[in-house]
């Protein structure tokens, strides 16, 4: 296959990079010729760096036979002249193929199939495609593990601009769903791509294998399958493309119900709330309006009731006089009440507040313990009493994480600060004061 | 024979500077390792053949994976050598024989 330039061509070459004339040039290479002879008959190798090394090889003596009588002969012991090219000369040829890797194939020892390099790189591909979308949803999947207790916990080092905004979350539920959504979609995709590629790639070989295995290829171990090639082509490539398809498809059911069970919580969990907004608002405009000192007759009704300034010196929090009892269920969290109950997870705290009798850790409750839980109507716009709850709860929390995790706990001090800064102050003194100076930034 | 010892001798048969002999090598050889590159062969009087072949995809059983594996195709460089070189290094050191 390769083609060939001649020795001349190759001397012109050469004298015009060295700017010597050919004449000169030809008598060089020829003394060269000689200087390797000689070299190799006196000490056996000649090496030149960066290009190859000559050696001269023992053969022994071995039986033969005469291409043209047939007889049998005895091949005397002999040297032969081999050429090893170096590192530098090899990866320069290369190139080509420099990027290109073994592949292992999910065959026994019985399947045998030969398959051109573009078949082979493109399914290598696919399947690299098929695995990475694959790993994906895995990981998706592996953060909804159950627990008794379910551990789920807030990290308040992520998202911190998210803390008071409902819609923020609003807006991270609905891309995560269409994220998992295009993820199941990609599988889909490329799922239909793998499938049809075998079955073309197990039609060209049968065309193909006739010609290969016609051809000498006595390297391959699976010669003994060589007559079962063509048959067991189709079959060995169409085994591989369901197993391959079966794996995936699972994963991708898989996905598709977890992203249903999600939209499907979310609904409901938006139900639940949208009852109990009518019956509040009224409530809480009574309970709230005599309380406000300067009301702002430019600003609407609506804000006047959630607009509250607090009371003169009052550390002490006013408790919503609407509570509930929720049952925790198995698998439940706080985090999760939260949303289902109040409108928003990031607003924990207070329930883990309100129950400091019932729980110690916030990252675990008890199954079928009563929770007071907070009632509220608008979790986008918190009242001042319920914003001091909240920054209550986390000042709750900041202790019991200082207690058990204190590298953590500064975040939670930091959160008490955005629902209250006024309870920051008013706990200055009782926290660490590193934690405090953070909490403080913004 | 190492490269010094080769520039030396070079440079004594051919009369030139061992600084010049030395460029001049380098030369020939990059000159014909680029040919090599580009998939060109070519013959060396009294010398051998180098050659570029491509060397097609392999299947081969990997006892560490236990699997088949694909090896991918690959390009390389063969020489042959002349019969004159072969026939002039055939029993060296036999002689004796």
């Amino acid at each position: 296959m390769s083609e060939k330039i001649t020795f001349s061509e190759l001397v012109d070459l050469i004298a015009e990079q060295s700017k010597q004339s050919q004449a000169s040039t030809n008598s060089f290479i020829g003394e060269l010729v000689n200087i390797i002879e000689s070299g190799l008959r006196k000490s056996g190798s000649v090496s030149i760096s960066g290009f190859g090394k000559f050696e001269l090889r023992w053969m022994n003596e071995r039986p033969g036979v005469n291409p043209q009588t047939g007889e049998e002969i005895t091949i005397p012991g002999q040297n032969k002249v081999v050429f090893k090219p170096y590192k530098a000369l090899r990866e320069d040829v290369n190139r080509p193929y420099s990027k290109m890797e073994p592949q292992v194939l999910d065959e026994s020892p019985k399947d045998s199939s030969d398959k051109k390099s573009d078949d082979s790189l493109e399914e290598n591909a696919q399947k690299t495609v098929i695995a990475s979308s694959a790993k994906s949803s895995t990981e998706e999947d592996e953060s909804d593990d159950g627990n008794d207790f379910l551990i789920e916990r807030p990290n308040p080092a992520k998202d911190k601009s998210d803390l008071k905004s409902t819609n923020g979350l609003d807006e991270a539920i609905k891309s995560d769903e269409s994220s998992k959504k295009e993820d199941t979609e990609e599988i889909n995709s490329i799922q239909e791509k793998s499938v049809p590629i075998p079955k073309s790639t197990g039609s060209e070989k049968s065309s193909e294998g006739t010609d290969e295995s016609n051809a000498v290829q006595p390297k391959l171990p699976a010669d003994q399958n060589m007559p079962a090639l063509n048959a067991g082509n189709k079959a060995a490539l169409a085994k591989k493309a369901k197993d391959s398809g079966k794996f995936n498809w699972t994963y991708a059911a898989a996905a598709v119900i977890v992203a249903l069970a999600i939209f499907i919580i979310f609904l409901l969990s938006r139900q639940y709330i949208g009852d109990d907004t009518p019956q509040l608002a009224s409530e809480q405009e009574q309970i709230t309006a005599p309380v406000t000192p300067t009301p702002e007759l430019n600003e609407s009704s609506e804000e006047v009731a959630q607009e509250t300034e607090p009371p003169p010196s009052e550390p002490d929090p006013v408790p919503e006089a609407e509570t509930e009892i929720h049952t925790v269920d198995q698998g439940e969290s706080l985090w999760s009440i939260s949303e289902s109950d109040l409108g928003n997870p990031y607003l924990w705290p207070m329930i883990y507040g309100l129950n400091l009798d019932q729980i110690d850790n916030p990252n675990i409750i008890p199954v079928s313990a009563d929770l007071t839980v907070p009632v509220i109507s608008d979790s986008d716009n918190l009242s001042e009493s319920q914003l001091e709850q909240v920054a209550e709860g986390y000042l709750a929390v900041y202790q019991w994480t200082k207690t058990n995790n204190p590298e953590e706990a500064k975040y939670f001090l930091w959160a008490v600060g955005v629902f209250s800064p006024d309870m920051l102050d008013l706990a200055a003194s009782s926290v660490d004061q590193a934690d405090l100076t953070f909490a403080k930034t913004r | 024979m190492t490269y010094r010892e080769l520039i030396d001798q070079l440079a004594e048969s051919t009369g030139k500077s061992k600084a010049q002999t030395k460029e001049l090598l380098e030369d020939a050889i990059s000159v014909l390792s680029g040919q090599l590159a580009h998939g060109n062969g070519v013959s060396i009087p009294d010398l051998g053949t180098f050659g570029c072949k491509v060397k097609e995809v392999q299947k081969v059983y990997s006892p560490h994976y236990k699997k088949y594996m694909l090896v991918p195709p690959k390009r390389v460089v063969e020489f042959s050598p002349s019969s004159v070189l072969k026939d002039e290094l055939k029993f060296v050191g036999k002689e004796d024989e």
